[in-house]
């Protein structure tokens, strides 16, 4: 196995690990008289070739999950990813651009390692913050073999702990 | 007679005058004398038939910029579900891998660039656009507003969002200012989370500074039977489009009280109201306004219209809501003439149109019971100007000239 890169159990398990880790990154919202949602927004990317933009082969697969913090003004973040076909190179959140168009890389995720999971939080710009809620940032994983970048997901938003129960009174609900 | 007129209108204003305060910091009598030098010059002497007096009792203003009323706040909490998603983004999902790379040409061409700008709108599957011909496509269902707050009024009458006699049931929304329950305004509900209708948008920003430099859809509001500008039981509020270009200063401000003629034969309609406290509020009627902005021509049908109008002390300048119920199919026509606006906007027609059916509030169809029309609300500022309503010696060629740009 190459260097760099851990042997995986399958990504099901994985998930029961991280929503454990997750709960001590992601704080439950406390109340805030400002904001309707304790001042935090959630974002997640699902991390696929099929997201590029250039044609790439790879069967590399992931997810990133970002938290912002209004109150503090930060983000947190944990990027993990499996089956790249070489060495990652470098994990940043690319942006401003529209899905489907490339962008700078505007913040680095790999600043504490590049082994899956990558965790880690820095503080944020009123800029950046505004561009991943206008949905204009993804997540790019680089590789040695795909340097232009192997996995890409655009950063979604998350509805909040408490939407569903808004959306019936606040909102209008969907026929989904 | 023109003239005339002109210095009657400023007649009343000064009689008007002496009851406001002044934020200009003039005195009455500085504006008297003002005025009383206007009617010098215009030659307007001898007394006024009481009919001349009931023509002149009006106040005039030319709307100078409208937005669609959407309560926005800077971390899109009303938007818990994220930012509508645009046309492009859908569009560029359904391709393969090898598509993507070629159609965006490896992600180099922007979403307005030719040829990626067309080919979004025409994925129906018999590459129909999507535009036109809304449901041949089924997209993910629109991302609309989830919160309490919005700008509006409460055109239902009640405050529980129970369906009425002429409405069908909907979250209502309360006033930022926690002044007015029972918002009716599923028009922003529907447009509140898409990008180029928000603060930070572009869309109506553009339209605003379009409908300006090129003085087309210009509104007009003609305030008659107005006895008192400060308390009046009883006035009649029309709405006209400008056949006049607009007044600006060299400053590029709109002059107060330029003369604007109205295009006759178009639009004009009238609903009833009062003034309290410089406050204009009307009675709820039927109105069609113009709509020019962003390369689109239409117009704006509005049932159950009703405005709220604060004029400012010296009555240079007014602001305020207009509200009523925006037929869907009247809202979709103007949806399909600005398609343009799509990329630009960053939302997507077949979710748009499903969702502003489901929305829909006002007006039940007596077959479906569906309801067919949005509540809206619009904030608008004004400048004050004299309407000029045909008196039959207008010229058609001068006419012609102003709306079209063309000279005769």
């Amino acid at each position: 196995m190459s260097k760099g890169i851990r042997q995986f159990k399958p990504l099901k398990s994985i998930r029961s690990s991280i929503a454990a880790l997750m709960l001590s990154l992601f704080v439950t919202p406390q109340s805030n008289a400002e904001d309707a949602w304790g001042g935090i927004r959630l974002f997640e990317a699902d991390l696929s070739a099929r997201n590029q933009t250039i044609l790439t082969q790879s069967d590399g697969m992931g997810r990133a999950k970002v938290q912002f913090d209004l109150n503090e003004m930060e983000i947190k973040w944990e990027v993990e990813y499996e089956n790249l076909t070489s060495p990652p190179t470098g994990i940043h959140i690319h942006g401003p651009a529209q899905p489907g168009t490339n962008a700078v890389a505007i913040i680095d995720l790999g600043g504490n390692g590049l082994g899956s999971p990558v965790i880690g939080k820095m503080p944020i710009t009123d800029a950046h913050i505004q561009y991943m809620l206008l949905g204009w940032t993804y997540v790019l994983v680089k590789t040695e073999n795909n340097d232009h970048g192997e996995l890409r997901g655009k950063l979604d938003t998350v509805p909040p702990p408490g939407f569903d129960e808004a959306q019936q009174k606040y909102g209008h609900v969907h026929d989904r | 007679m023109v003239m005339s007129m002109i210095a009657k209108n400023l007649l009343l204003r000064v009689t008007g005058s002496q009851l406001m305060q002044s934020d200009s910091g003039m005195s009455w009598m500085s504006q008297f004398s003002i005025t009383a030098l206007g009617l010098l010059m215009f030659g307007a002497v001898g007394e006024l038939s009481d009919a001349e007096a009931a023509e002149t009792n009006k106040l005039g203003f030319v709307v100078e910029s409208w937005y669609t009323a959407i309560y926005d706040t800077e971390y899109m909490e009303e938007c818990p579900e994220g930012i509508a998603i645009g046309n492009d983004e859908i569009w560029f999902n359904s391709l393969t891998p090898e598509e993507k790379d070629i159609e965006t040409e490896g992600g180099t061409l922007q979403v307005l660039d030719l040829p990626r700008r067309p080919r979004q709108y025409l994925r129906g599957p018999n590459n129909e656009d999507v535009c036109w011909h809304p449901e041949s496509v089924i997209d993910p269902p629109m991302r609309t507003v989830t919160g309490k707050y919005s700008y509006g009024m409460n055109l239902d009458g009640n405050i529980d969002g129970r369906a009425t006699q002429n409405s069908c049931a909907h979250n209502n929304f309360t006033t930022p200012d926690g002044k007015v329950e029972g918002v009716d305004n599923q028009l922003y509900r529907l447009m509140g989370c898409v990008y180029g209708y928000r603060s930070e948008g572009y869309l109506e920003h553009h339209a605003n500074r379009e409908r300006q430099d090129e003085s087309k859809g210009t509104i007009l509001i003609d305030v008659g039977d107005v006895d008192d500008p400060q308390n009046d039981e009883s006035v009649t509020v029309s709405f006209y489009l400008s056949a006049t270009p607009l007044h600006f200063d060299t400053s590029g401000r709109i002059v107060p009280y330029g003369s604007y003629q109205i295009v006759n034969g178009r639009y004009g309609a009238t609903v009833s109201g009062k003034i309290s406290n410089g406050v204009l509020s009307t009675d709820p009627g039927d109105v069609i306004l113009p709509f020019y902005g962003n390369d689109g021509v239409t117009e704006m049908v509005f049932r159950d219209f009703r405005i709220e109008m604060e004029i400012n002390a010296d009555g240079t300048r007014a602001k305020g809501l207009w509200a009523g119920y925006r037929p869907v199919l009247d809202f979709w026509d103007y949806i399909q003439k600005v398609q343009h606006d799509v990329p630009v906007g960053q939302y997507n027609c077949p979710s748009l149109y499903v969702a502003a059916h489901q929305l829909a509030d006002g007006y039940p169809d007596p077959e479906t019971g569906e309801c067919t029309a949005l509540s809206s609300a619009v904030t608008f500022e004004a400048v004050a100007g004299f309407i000029i309503v045909d008196d039959g010696t207008n010229d058609t060629e001068r006419l012609a000239e102003n709306i079209m740009g063309v000279s005769q």
